[in-house]
């Protein structure tokens, strides 16, 4: 795993983005879920997100991070940046998602689809009596 | 560097290129290709491993704009309300494509004699009818003989993959509703086949096949043409094709895996660059002979640019559907597929089921549809829509106008200099009109399948995957670049065999029918090797 210090993101950035995808997705005892700030789906989201790091600076230098109220400085920022917000999301998405507790949580198997797969059930191709009995719909040419 | 000269040259591996070089190899001719790209390795494909739906957006992005891989291309396509999705390597578009694998119909080929709109194919059905079946049973298509929507006589040699519960929700709806379906005819081995496994619904087609089921070129022709003696020689980047003082192709200038540039004469050149590449070729192929580019003295190469808008319409469920599991598409609809003037309309469309969403793709569509909020309520929103949400796609019949078009960016160029293309596209009326029908009949269908919400879109902007009509086919020099076999009027030992002959789109995925095509045009050549340049 990539150490903070070694991030393309500074130290204020990093922080800045933790906030944000705290708040995007946050641990949730019902569910018994980390959220996407738990250290190493962050840690993810950094390495991840590090070609976005130009597009996403001057958004993430806007982030307060004194704000009492988390929730509403996450709203602000989103609507303040929105190109920038969804940027954010997708990452945070794209790395929450493959994490194992969170996999585990959904309950999905915890590996990438090749070489298992996965199974589907026998079609019923008697569903299709009504459209044969209907007959050739294709328009004849001269 | 000047290499030997090589009897017939094709530009690009992809779809037509791969058949093509496979048929024309029964002449034992040196039978060489260029392609761009390399060959991909399947041992690396995004289902290999957990980050499977992020590559989506990185080195498997649909667009070249944003994959920007060494042997992509840019393409400036700030112009175009619909931005192109391809794969520039040995397999092209096949690597990343579904496999929907439907072919046009018989009427497609008579547009302008049944409804007075563009113009007839100088070609039909029937005659392609057996290079249809030929290639069915090379690329390995998997599906159900007997649908009422086509002319009887097709018989795909495999049996069809699962409907899975989406699938049956849908057919379910399109049942109550009195509409016709079908088992979508699909480039997927459903059991062992020619040295292929079957499918194992990774459920990410559109991103290569790990397991090998999937019909891409790189795996069903290619292996087949390499036995038989054709050359491919990868990333091999073609910059223009040169001409004689007698006005016939003498070669072309590439720049091969070193960056060094290289002239490779043939007696014959063929273009398989598909409907982007090869008009993009062409226009850079000037000489004083040509000064408008190679073969345009009609002024259509890069005109009439077809791509298919598409419609989404995706529905939420109450109980679970199949996620991201098995193939993307299962079952279609040509209920409005032939023309009906009370509709308001020319031409129509087909609906095709696009199978669910991976654990990613959930969050992100829902974030974006607004049902997955931000904060303590995400998990719980997250697992309303986990598995339950499937889609319908509306292929809607595109018609050539000329003023959609591929021409040269003045300004942008590929790694090796190239003038990248540029590409200008609005939609027709006719296109809205449809696109509009498909939404109010696609949500019809949702709800009768029994979706609680139904979201749609149109068009669906990232879905340039099918590139048709910029080098069109047809009996007039004045109003076509190619003639009824695939020749270049003004060129005579120039042939074209990928989509931009299309001289219409029809309203079904293109593939099939633009791989009969290149093997029709592979049978001419054969049969005409004689007086080829007469
Ligand atoms: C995501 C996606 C999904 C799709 N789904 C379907 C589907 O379900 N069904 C269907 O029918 N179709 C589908 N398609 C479309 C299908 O892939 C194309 O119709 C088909 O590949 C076109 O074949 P082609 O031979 O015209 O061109 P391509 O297959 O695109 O091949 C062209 C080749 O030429 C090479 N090339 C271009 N320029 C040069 C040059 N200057 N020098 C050397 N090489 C060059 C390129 O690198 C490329 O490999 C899909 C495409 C995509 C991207």
């Amino acid at each position: 795993m990539q150490t903070s210090e070694q991030s393309v993101f500074s130290e204020a950035e990093q922080a800045a983005l933790a906030a944000i995808v705290g708040q995007i997705i946050p641990a949730s005892q019902e569910f018994d879920v980390p959220g996407a700030d738990d250290p190493e789906i962050l840690a993810d989201i950094l390495i991840s997100g590090a070609h976005l790091r130009d597009r996403l600076a001057v958004a993430l230098a806007e982030v307060d991070l004194e704000a009492r109220d988390r929730a509403a400085m996450a709203a602000e920022f989103r609507k303040a940046f929105a190109q920038e917000a969804e940027l954010i999301q997708i990452l945070t998405a794209q790395c929450y998602y493959r994490d194992a507790r969170v996999m585990r949580a959904l309950k999905l198997d915890v590996r990438p689809p090749f070489p298992v797969g996965y199974v589907q059930e026998p079609s019923d191709f008697s569903l299709l009596d009504p459209v044969i009995q209907r007959g050739e719909i294709y328009r004849k040419v001269p | 560097m000047t290499q030997e000269p090589v009897d017939v040259l094709i530009i690009g591996a992809g779809a037509s290129g791969a058949a093509f070089a496979w048929s024309l190899a029964d002449t034992r001719m040196h039978v060489l290709c260029l392609e761009q790209g390399g060959t991909p390795d399947p041992q690396t494909f995004p289902t290999t491993g957990r980050d499977w739906e992020a590559r989506r957006l990185g080195d498997f992005a649909l667009s070249p704009n944003q994959r920007r891989l060494p042997e992509d291309y840019p393409i400036n396509d700030d112009g175009s309300a619909i931005k192109v999705a391809n794969f520039n390597g040995v397999g092209g578009g096949t690597v990343l494509y579904a496999a929907h694998f439907p072919r046009m119909h018989p009427s497609d080929f008579r547009v302008h004699s049944l409804d007075g709109v563009a113009d007839d194919w100088p070609v039909d059905y029937r005659t392609l009818e057996p290079f249809f079946a030929e290639n069915d049973r090379m690329m390995g298509v998997a599906g159900l003989a007997g649908d009422p929507a086509y002319p009887s006589g097709k018989a795909p040699p495999m049996s069809p993959g699962p409907m899975g519960r989406s699938g049956r929700a849908l057919a379910n709806g399109f049942n109550a509703l009195g509409w016709h379906w079908w088992p979508c005819d699909l480039a997927i081995a459903t059991q062992e086949y020619d040295g292929r496994a079957p499918c194992i619904n990774l459920g990410a087609c559109i991103s290569g096949c790990a397991q090998g089921a999937k019909g891409s070129v790189d795996i069903t022709y290619w292996p087949q043409a390499l036995r038989k003696g054709v050359e491919l020689r990868t990333h091999c980047r073609v910059r223009e094709i040169t001409v004689g003082p007698d006005g016939m192709a003498t070669g072309v200038i590439y720049f091969d895996r070193d960056g060094q540039e290289q002239f490779q004469a043939a007696h014959v050149v063929v273009l398989a660059s598909n409907g982007i590449g090869t008009p993009r070729l062409l226009l850079n192929s000037t000489s004083g002979q040509f000064p408008d580019g190679l073969a345009n003295s009609s002024g259509m190469v890069g005109r009439n640019l077809m791509f298919h808008p598409y419609a989404s319409i995706q529905g939420i469920f109450d109980t679970p559907m199949d996620g991201h599991n098995g193939p993307h598409k299962s079952i279609l609809s040509q209920q409005f597929y032939e023309t009906d003037p009370a509709r308001g309309f020319v031409r129509g469309y087909t609906f095709e089921t696009s199978r669910g969403l991976g654990p990613v793709a959930t969050a992100v569509m829902g974030m974006e549809w607004g049902h997955i909020p931000w904060g303590a309520d995400h998990h719980g929103a997250y697992r309303q829509l986990q598995d339950r949400v499937t889609g319908l796609f509306a292929i809607c019949e595109d018609l050539p106008e000329d003023h959609n078009c591929v021409t040269l960016d003045p300004d942008l160029t590929d790694s090796h200099g190239i003038p990248a293309p540029r590409i200008d596209y609005t939609l027709s009326d006719n296109s809205k009109k449809m696109l509009a029908h498909a939404i109010a009949r696609g949500t019809e269908a949702m709800q009768a399948a029994g979706a609680k919400q139904v979201v749609t879109s149109a068009p669906i902007p990232l879905a340039g995957w099918h590139q048709m009509g910029t080098a069109r086919m047809g009996a007039d020099p004045a109003r076509s670049v190619v003639n009824e076999w695939g020749r270049a009027h003004d060129v005579r030992n120039l042939f074209i065999v990928d989509g931009s002959i299309f001289v219409t789109s029809g309203g079904v995925n293109p593939t099939s029918t633009l791989q009969a095509l290149a093997l029709y045009i592979a049978s001419q050549i054969k049969n005409r090797l004689a007086n080829l340049f007469d």
